[in-house]
């Protein structure tokens, strides 16, 4: 007995540190858009019924079970079969609760509910589109300020980090080096796909939730109505990486979603011109490229996770020749598996751009144990004219 | 050529070997359904140790002792095997057991059939477990990674562990299909005279129901895992886009089946709960009809409702709707069992020895399982609770506590009739009372994680989710080391004890107690009559 | 089952189906599996209809080799001087005859506790009832069968 005593003391102090806990919550985040507050208002009130249910059910079950026992010397009720009309009729009334709970205390606002959150395109201003890819989010403006603009968006965790070497900053697992931005207090309409596997879309405190499905275009929409960073995850198991792949959204005002994407189309603009690079300028991109994208499969050596993963260190594809007689990449060379993939192998063309992928390459041959004897540096110029 | 001998042969075989031949040609229904629930205990164990792994990576935010591959090998595999070769096996268990000796019968209908039912569960849980073997000697890159779930096209990437799955769901799925036959023969067909389908034991009625559902959801399931094999192998396009297919069909074809699955393991324990409570309220069960209507109720919805599972796939409003209603009406044959269940144990005699006690904790426990589950029928609420910790701890109310601790119930209750021994009630109720309170450390935790926002299947978390994956893992660790305890108690009780008499249970009722404890090689060498 | 009387003692396997509701059973399981099939076959998940057919067409075995038992009988007869031995497999029929007077009725303990009841005369033996009655019936027939014997001789 001492012994329970000392276990319920504890349990309540633990639970008490708990709920001290400033950020900590126990029930949803706080929802930051309507269908976010709708969602969180369906939710209490479900949960309400339920454990008034439970509870119900629970007392006349305690009550039971403390007065009729054989140990107390209760006797059962005489075992008179009821009739078939009386049996009915009680069954009947736990039936007839549950209709009414089902069907018109939840079903009612849970109709509205469904309506509302599938409503993608009434007052809808602008519309983006999100890729999920093995493991990333890429990003595209379709309409609008920012139209145009189209980035990555990668976990900024570090392997030490993870690997317990380096102390895990506040957001651990729920950091990326390119936010999405939305401006606050507009509907955004999202269209969501996918490159390779099944992904999901997810800011807790968005309420929205959608499958990113390789091959359609699946909706939902958001509208954050107030400044601020919101962090979800991808929801749906999509191979090693899927514990990585974080959601980060940025709210601003519409002034600063403005400057925003002004500043962010003139910086595309400049990272699209194609000029001339040195070696040592495209390796040292490429190894930042490498290490953001390449260095979850093939490792940040290159050494790889054979099978499914090849090493790049002595791999022929990337020290053969690229580029055959004609002057145009040749299949299944560096640059082809690059741009269009190949398997698990993702196509990158979508993703990165003719510096970045010239920059990649050049590094993969260069670096990693490598020294191709062929076609060693690929330029931006070279890249684009693949893509034609 | 003095004897003329005018006999069927193809009944029964008398003879039977000893040693390892006896287990392996017997077709003895008591003789197969204890293997059955060895070989379940087994697997529970083997699953057990494998989410074990998984709360210990768990315990703290980083990687401390596996890479994430091996985290999703394990949690794929893990339930895989919980379900086909944990739970399952334990309810075909019971069924060979008891169903004969519960309708009056001599044997199963079917007894080779039975005998081969049994003999394909090794192999294939040996092919599911394979590929982390021959990945440690370099062959393949481990066992299936993409969950229980199989979604293409992550399976269609997977590596030979895919393969070996897909092998394996086979081989489960013949195993199932040919004892649910043998089960829906025996039922019609041998049943003491008298004896008419609505005069059943309701463990016969809930087996017949869920011999009904394998039966019309298997087929779909292996039809979908031999797409998903032509696809990798043969260059079919039935779930890729590229080619003109669709990935979300798998999702329609698998939750065909894995919806009616979660009423598969669970209809054979509403049968006999409803025994147990009757036994030890010492008064009838109540509302026998209406159970069985219930029941059949249940089994109906359960192949109407498969897409609640994917509600976030993406569908038109009127389909989220229809999903959504026909997923709430479930709760009302519901409310009607859980109305009869208590109804039983009222103004009975209660009294509360171990497989009471798991049948009173496993009602309340199932409840929250059932009213989470209600809650998750709505769509909006859905977006968030889909696919994130809430939804791992509203299945385990289901599954662990409304199957495994059903199972356990059941165990207790049947364990002195099959051994002829008495299991140790005080280490039973220890049992018991660890269990629950572990489970519910474990579990309960995982609801609130849910709602804050931590997705399931990921192998490391933020660190507002730390707390309470830390509960979690204490409490995970405590109801796995119980179950050794109910490993001893189970071994000790084959092994001697008090004698049991036959009737075992003050308030016992049904065929199964008048034979003797343990009953005879042959059950009912004299035919019972029932009035 | 089990009919005795003063001139016929008549057995039959215990079957509690009869053909008419295993038909009806078997029928509905045809259409619901063969719906879903052809609904998932509809959607171009061709792939469950031969399975379906395959699961199908083994349950419909498994009741074809149980019931198909179900009319067979054996059967007694006392004619005259003679008892008259009926038994009907699958539907062939065997007859065979014993002078009544040379007749023996013996009830033999098999293995497994289970006895067997044997009706012979000189080297000839049948036995009767092996799996369509149990240890009690087999004692009462038998016993019924030496009374109405004795009377004869």
């Amino acid at each position: 007995m001492q012994g329970m005593k000392k276990l319920g003391v504890g349990a309540v102090a633990l639970f008490l540190s708990l709920s001290a806990r400033a950020d900590f919550t126990w029930n949803f985040p706080e929802p930051v858009t309507p269908m976010a507050l709708d969602t969180l208002h369906v939710h209490n009130k479900f949960m309400l019924i339920t454990a008034v249910i439970f509870v119900a059910v629970l007392a006349i079950m305690i009550y039971s079970i403390v007065t009729h026992r054989q140990s107390k010397g209760y006797k059962p009720v005489a075992d008179k079969a009821p009739s078939t009309a009386v049996e009915i009729f009680w069954t009947l009334i736990p039936f007839a609760i549950l209709l009414l709970i089902d069907f018109v205390i939840m079903g009612i606002p849970a109709y509205h509910s469904v309506v509302m959150m599938e409503d993608t395109r009434d007052q809808s201003t602008m519309v983006i589109k999100i890729t999920g890819s093995q493991w990333r989010w890429q990003y595209e403006y379709l309409d609008g300020d920012a139209k145009g603009i189209k980035f990555v968006s990668n976990l900024a965790t570090t392997n030490d980090q993870m690997h317990n070497a380096a102390d895990k900053g506040e957001h651990y697992l729920l950091e990326v080096d390119n936010p999405l931005v939305l401006p606050v207090g507009e509907k955004v309409r999202i269209l969501m796909t996918a490159s390779d596997v099944l992904h999901n879309w997810w800011v807790p405190q968005f309420g929205s939730s959608r499958v990113a499905v390789p091959g359609f275009i699946r909706e939902t929409w958001v509208q954050v109505e107030k400044a601020g960073v919101y962090r979800g995850q991808c929801k749906e198991l999509c191979g090693k990486g899927h514990g990585y792949m974080p959601v980060v959204v940025n709210a601003v005002s519409k002034e600063e979603f403005a400057q925003w994407a002004t500043k962010k189309q003139g910086e595309q603009q400049a990272a699209n011109d194609v000029k001339e690079m040195t070696k040592d300028e495209l390796l040292a991109q490429g190894k930042v490229v490498y290490e953001k994208n390449c260095a979850v499969c093939h490792q940040v050596t290159g050494a790889g996770l054979p099978p499914a993963f090849p090493a790049l260190t002595g791999s022929k594809i990337a020290t053969g020749a690229i580029f055959g007689a004609d002057g145009k990449y040749q299949k299944d060379s560096h640059l082809d598996r690059v741009l269009n993939g190949k398997g698990v192998m993702p196509a990158w063309k979508a993703t990165l751009n003719d510096t970045e992928i010239a920059a990649v390459i050049t590094y993969e041959r260069n670096a990693l144990g490598n020294t191709a004897a062929v076609d060693a540096i690929v330029q931006p110029a070279q890249v684009k004219a693949a893509r034609e | 050529m003095s004897t003329t001998t005018v006999a069927h042969h193809d009944e029964h075989h008398d003879d039977h070997p000893t040693g390892i031949m006896r287990w392996l040609t017997t077709t003895n229904h008591k003789d197969i359904g204890t293997m059955y629930l060895t070989f379940s205990l087994v697997m529970f164990l083997v699953g057990g140790s494998m989410i074990l792994g998984i709360r210990a990576e768990l315990f703290k935010p980083g990687l401390q002792l596996m890479n994430p591959e091996f985290f999703n090998q394990l949690i794929g595999v893990h339930a895989l095997i919980m379900i086909f070769a944990a739970l399952m096996p334990a309810a075909t268990g019971f069924a060979n057991w008891m169903l004969p000796l519960q309708i009056g019968a001599p044997d199963m209908a079917l007894p080779r059939l039975n005998n081969w039912g049994f003999w394909i569960l090794p192999p294939s849980a040996i092919l599911l477990t394979l590929p982390f073997t021959l990945a440690l000697f370099g062959v393949g890159d481990g066992a299936l990674a993409t969950g229980w779930t199989f979604y293409p096209p992550l399976s269609v990437q997977g590596g030979i562990g895919v393969d070996f799955a897909i092998f394996a769901v086979h081989l489960l799925g013949i195993s199932s299909v040919l004892g649910s036959i043998n089960i829906i023969v025996t039922i019609y067909n041998m049943r003491a005279p008298g004896m008419t389908l609505m005069k059943m034991p309701m463990f016969a009625w809930g087996w017949l129901i869920t011999a009904f559902l394998l039966i019309a959801t298997i087929p779909v399931l292996a039809g979908a895992v031999t797409m998903l094999l032509t696809d990798r192998h043969f260059g079919t396009h039935f779930f890729d886009a590229a080619g003109g297919g669709d990935p979300i069909m798998f999702q329609h074809l698998f939750w065909f089946f894995g919806h009616p699955e979660v009423y598969i393991l669970l209809l054979p324990v509403w049968g006999f709960i409803p025994q147990i409570l009757q036994t030890f309220s010492r008064k009838p069960m109540y509302g026998y009809k209406a159970q069985v209507y219930s029941l059949w109720a249940i089994g109906a919805l359960a192949v109407v409702v498969w897409a609640h599972h994917f509600f976030t796939a993406g569908m038109p409003v009127p389909a989220l709707l229809y999903f959504m209603y026909s997923t709430m009406a479930i709760s009302l044959p519901l409310a009607v069992l859980f109305y009869c269940w208590i109804r039983t144990m009222w103004k009975g005699s209660m009294s509360f020895e171990t497989p009471m006690l798991f049948t009173v904790g496993w009602i309340i426990l199932f409840g929250i399982g059932g009213l989470t589950g209600l809650v998750l029928a709505d769509v909006a609420a859905d977006a968030q609770y889909h696919n994130s910790y809430f939804v791992v701890a509203h299945f385990h109310y289901t599954l662990f506590a409304g199957g495994i601790m059903g199972i356990m119930a059941g165990v207790y209750y049947w364990l002195p009739k099959m051994t002829g021994h008495m299991y140790n009630e005080k280490l039973g109720k220890t049992h018991f009372w660890l269990t629950a309170i572990s489970f519910n450390v474990t579990f309960i935790p995982q609801f609130f994680v849910g709602l804050a926002g931590m997705p399931r299947r990921i192998p490391d978390y933020a660190l507002q989710f730390a707390e309470f994956n830390m509960i979690s893992t204490v409490g995970a660790f405590v109801l796995g080391l119980s179950q050794l305890l109910f490993v001893y108690i189970i071994i000790s009780c084959v092994k001697g004890g008090k004698k049991a008499t036959d009737k075992v249970w003050e308030g016992a009722q049904g065929l199964e107690w008048t034979l003797s404890s343990p009953p005879p090689y042959h059950s009912f060498t004299e035919q019972p009559v029932v009035k | 089952m089990l009919s005795i009387c003063e001139t016929q003692c008549v057995t039959r396997p215990n079957a509690s189906a009869s053909t008419e509701s295993v038909c009806k059973l078997l029928l509905s399981l045809v259409v619901f599996s063969g719906l879903i099939a052809l609904a998932f076959l509809h959607v171009g998940a061709w792939m469950v209809l031969p399975f379906a057919g395959l699961e199908l067409v083994l349950v419909v075995l498994a009741f074809v080799v149980v019931l198909r038992h179900s009319s067979d009988y054996e059967k007694i007869t006392f004619v005259q001087d003679q008892v008259e031995i009926e038994q009907s497999v699958l539907g062939e029929i065997k007859h065979v005859r014993f002078q009544s007077y040379w007749t023996r009725i013996t009830l033999r303990e098999g293995e497994n506790g289970k006895t067997s009841l044997w009706i012979g005369s000189h080297h000839q033996e049948v036995e009767f009832g092996r799996d369509t009655m149990d240890n009690a019936q087999r004692e009462q027939v038998a016993s019924h069968l030496k009374r109405v014997l004795l009377k004869t001789k």
